[in-house]
């Protein structure tokens, strides 16, 4: 009986009323509620609302949903607005070059906009020179190191760490390997074959890890750099 | 002792056929079971040299693996901490934040920024 009532009751209300719920929900930053009111409209009325789509996109985006966004997004049509849109989705998603393909399309009034987006997308993949070409980059000089260079610098024990500035690093690599290396020695002298195996596999062993790390650290000092250079664009973006 | 080897080889996780990738990790995990844990908590990074290796050797191979861990051994020193920000991302538990991968030069290191 209860159920009969409450199913009554449902049918009473009028489809207006849920989007006004749905867009109050909105309004409210209640992403999750919102998005289940605009789901609910939608199946239940045949008429298109031409904001809806984007509502919903909008609460996906918010919800961090990236996938079920672009899903949702492949039904807008082919205008400006909506290629804008999809740009923005994908950028946040962190497809940058789909994000591109879009945003490359846009007309006025969303160009200026789309451009910043193009730019950031680039930054963001470490590409600065092409980021140059849509949003100005901050006056500050990146000077990568070169990781054949960080190889070949530590053929010498701790050189690859020394060529990026981590000298404790290199004093450490540097004495692991020479101690590895006497150990080696005085074992070889000894005439003790087993220990001077061993030894001598991980002085090899230190030694490789050590023109690794040369690499790597490299790699990372380059990636820092990277990263507190987009650091600034996208606080000057911010402001 | 050999019964221990046996069970820590079969208490891998992953059915690894590399006896050069068994033998490593068995190594550690004898070296984590006894030693590691008679030590303590000592190591200056999360995740531990050891869990480091032995998920490198199992994830990279045995060659980059062992490369991979050896670099990690060095870099764990006093100085460690200095580079908090310009070469590791950041201190968890007082621990300095390695992740794997961000070690595996053959890997094209993105941005981590969060976009929005």
């Amino acid at each position: 009986m209860i159920l009969v009532l409450l199913f009554l009751a449902a049918q009473t209300i009028p489809l207006e009323g849920i989007l006004q719920f749905a867009d109050y929900l909105y309004g409210q930053e209640d992403y999750a509620a919102a998005l289940h009111e605009y789901r609910r409209y939608q199946f239940l009325t045949d008429s298109v609302h031409e904001d809806i789509p984007e509502k919903i996109i909008t609460c996906l985006i918010e919800l961090k949903k990236f996938d079920e966004a672009i899903r949702e997004s492949s039904q807008l049509p082919n205008t400006s607005k909506s290629n804008f849109l999809k740009g923005q989705i994908y950028f946040l998603a962190g497809k940058y070059d789909s994000s591109r393909f879009f945003l490359s399309t846009v007309g006025t009034p969303y160009k200026t906009d789309a451009k910043k987006f193009i730019g950031l997308g680039y930054a963001l993949e470490f590409k600065f020179k092409e980021a140059g070409q849509y949003i100005e980059l901050p006056d500050i000089e990146l000077h990568p190191k070169k990781p054949l260079l960080g190889a070949l610098y530590s053929l010498f024990p701790g050189g690859g760490h020394l060529y990026c500035g981590r000298t404790g690093d290199a004093i450490f690599s540097f004495l692991v390997i020479s101690t590895m290396g006497l150990l080696s020695y005085y074992y070889y002298d000894h005439e003790e074959d087993i220990k001077f195996g061993i030894s001598l596999g991980a002085t090899i062993l230190f030694y490789a890890g050590n023109v690794y790390g040369g690499i790597n650290a490299v790699r990372n000092y380059n990636y820092y750099q990277n990263e507190h250079y987009l650091q600034t664009i996208l606080e000057s973006a911010e402001e | 002792m050999n019964l221990l080897l046996v069970i820590i080889v079969l208490a891998q996780p992953n059915q690894e056929t590399n006896p050069v990738t068994i033998v490593f990790s068995a190594s550690l995990s004898l070296y984590q079971e006894i030693i590691s844990s008679s030590q303590g908590d000592v190591c200056n990074f999360s995740p531990s040299c050891s869990y480091f290796a032995k998920t490198a050797i199992a994830k990279y191979g045995p060659l980059w693996g062992s490369f991979m861990a050896a670099d990690r051994l060095m870099r764990c020193n006093l100085w460690s901490y200095q580079h908090v920000g310009t070469y590791y991302p950041g201190i968890k538990d007082r621990k300095i934040v390695d992740p794997i991968e961000n070690n595996f030069i053959f890997r094209d290191r993105k941005s981590h920024k969060v976009q929005k």
